[in-house]
């Protein structure tokens, strides 16, 4: 799945999430399991509240040591997976 | 930069997140206090309890939605009987609160699942007895039930929404784990089975005289396999106490099967809040296997699921061993070492206990099983003393199926009968 820098990237409204201490809890709408995101799952996961790719990444280059690009390859991998989950909105836009 | 991720068993989950939470994260609500099956296996007392308005289920779920919560059940009796169920469904979800239904699905239509379905509900659990339309309406004693249940989850997926058929074996039905998940398939469902029936609230012992024998749930693939690294001493013995339950009535339980009052909501006013440090919550929060006098003893307790509901009932003590927890030990060990050999007494090896379906077991070199005496110690004496509820009279638990008024603990004298019922000659198997 592609992602560009303008992809708006916001939580599907009927996906319910709880925070535990630095973890998040992800009820998965289409099946019988809850999904944990560990620390930085969970900040990227409130990160998307209708932010483009590219904002969310300039927020991560600043909070954890890592490269853009390898960044940028990480994130679009996790989005993807919670996109196949129905966690996300909307598609993303090529 | 590393993003695990992990995919669990929600409960399991929700229960581990819970328990490092200062607040319960799981609810379990008993809506209605009636029921339009009458299962002979059935844990509850129905029509004795009372149930909360509308307006005072709103408040215990802002209250507890307020507080951290996450997840609530509906449950009953059979929630769907009453009329305000999916405007609480559908209240619930607006709160942020994931919702799951627990129902027979008799009542299902294709509004109601549609319904359903505009309500966001998570996971609709639906209890099926048999891939024998039969032998089911012999468990339910409703005729015609299979039919309408297995409908009404047609129903539901047809509106996507989950569905998780819980299937308990009863000796009215001869279905296997291979034939029910061949049905749950053909439904689009996900099957779940457990293994035991418990005994009954206040201290019932009949729904135990629906259990199939463990060496026929054994073979018949209901006897999961067991972990050698389970249950360990500083375990827990299972999840009373890991969620909020609140009875129909309003009172808070430990379990939905154990008629303990840690507060009541509702006009009486208790926040969920204070239920945390009532001296049940705190004995639930700290009880592990170690307090348990024969079970720390026993060989088998990583083949042992006990319930403290069905120990009161079957033996006056919640701490003890007994049959139905002790049988399904021993077949689990049977299935997890390939032994099939005899459980042999002690008093065939001379000794005392001539009970060889109660523990607590040693197992011996050659993989023989015995049954031994449990010893008390000082301690668990005083733990007794502390919590005198963990051994009830028949008296007192006959009275705690009922409301917390004085009118209703005088109708917890009436005996509740079930109606017998067979299945109607119109019932088909698939």
């Amino acid at each position: 799945m592609k992602f560009s820098d303008e992809t708006v990237i916001r939580r599907a409204p009927t996906a319910l999430s709880r925070a535990f201490e630095h973890e998040v809890a992800v009820i998965l709408p289409t099946a019988s399991a809850v999904r944990v995101l560990n620390e930085v799952g969970a900040r990227v996961w409130t990160l998307a509240d209708g932010r483009t790719l590219s904002q969310i990444l300039d927020v991560l280059v600043n909070e954890y040591d890592v490269e853009r690009t390898q960044l940028r390859v990480d994130i679009e991998a996790f989005l993807s997976e919670l996109q196949g989950r129905g966690l996300l909105e909307t598609p993303p836009v090529p | 930069m590393e993003l695990k991720t992990s995919e669990d068993s929600a409960m399991d989950v929700l229960a581990a997140l819970g328990r490092a939470s200062q607040n319960p994260v799981m609810l379990h609500l008993l809506l209605a206090d009636r029921c339009n099956h009458a299962c002979e296996h059935c844990y509850q007392v129905q029509g004795l309890k009372g149930e909360l308005t509308r307006e005072e289920v709103e408040s215990v779920l802002r209250e507890f939605r307020a507080g951290g919560g996450f997840v609530v059940t509906f449950s009953g009796g059979e929630a769907t009987l009453r009329d305000d169920l999916v405007p609480l469904l559908g209240y619930a979800h607006e709160l942020g609160l994931a919702t799951v239904l627990y129902t027979n699905g008799y009542t299902m239509t294709e509004g109601f699942a549609q319904a359903i379905a505009d309500c966001h509900v998570w996971r609709v659990e639906i209890s099926l007895y048999s891939h024998r339309a039969a032998e089911h309406d012999a468990v339910t004693r409703v005729p015609g039930s299979w039919q309408k249940t297995t409908q009404g989850v047609r129903w539901l997926r047809s509106k996507s929404v989950n569905v998780m058929l819980k299937f308990t074996p009863t000796a009215q039905s001869v279905a296997t784990a291979g034939e029910l998940a061949a049905l749950a398939k053909e439904l689009d469902a996900y099957l779940f089975a457990t293994e035991a029936i418990t005994a009954g609230e206040a201290g019932r012992l009949e729904p135990t005289a629906a259990r199939r024998s463990p060496e026929n749930a054994l073979s018949a693939g209901f006897v999961a396999q067991s972990n050698e690294e389970a249950n360990p001493l500083g375990g827990k013995p299972c999840g009373a106490g890991r969620q909020l339950n609140i009875r129909s009535d309003g009172m808070v339980q430990p379990c939905a099967m154990l008629n303990l009052p840690m507060g009541y909501v509702g006009s009486t006013g208790t926040k969920l809040i204070d239920v945390r440090g009532s001296d049940i919550a705190g004995f639930f929060r700290d009880v592990t296997w170690a307090d348990f006098p024969g079970c720390r003893v026993c060989d088998l307790r990583a083949h042992c699921h006990r319930c403290f509901a069905s120990a009161a009932a079957e033996v006056g003590d919640m701490l003890a061993p007994y049959q139905g927890a002790c049988e399904l030990a021993v077949a689990r060990y049977r299935k997890a070492s390939g032994s099939f050999g005899a459980v042999t007494t002690e008093e065939e090896r001379g000794k005392m206990d001539p009970v060889a379906n109660v523990g607590p077991y040693r197992l011996d070199s050659a993989g023989q099983l015995s049954s031994t005496k449990v010893q008390h110690t000082a301690y668990d004496r005083a733990l007794v003393d502390r919590y005198p509820w963990l051994r009830q009279s028949r008296e007192v638990l006959g009275s705690s199926a009922c409301g917390s008024s004085a009118e209703d603990q005088a109708r917890g004298l009436i005996q509740l009968r079930r109606r017998k019922a067979k299945p109607a000659e119109g019932s088909v198997d698939p």
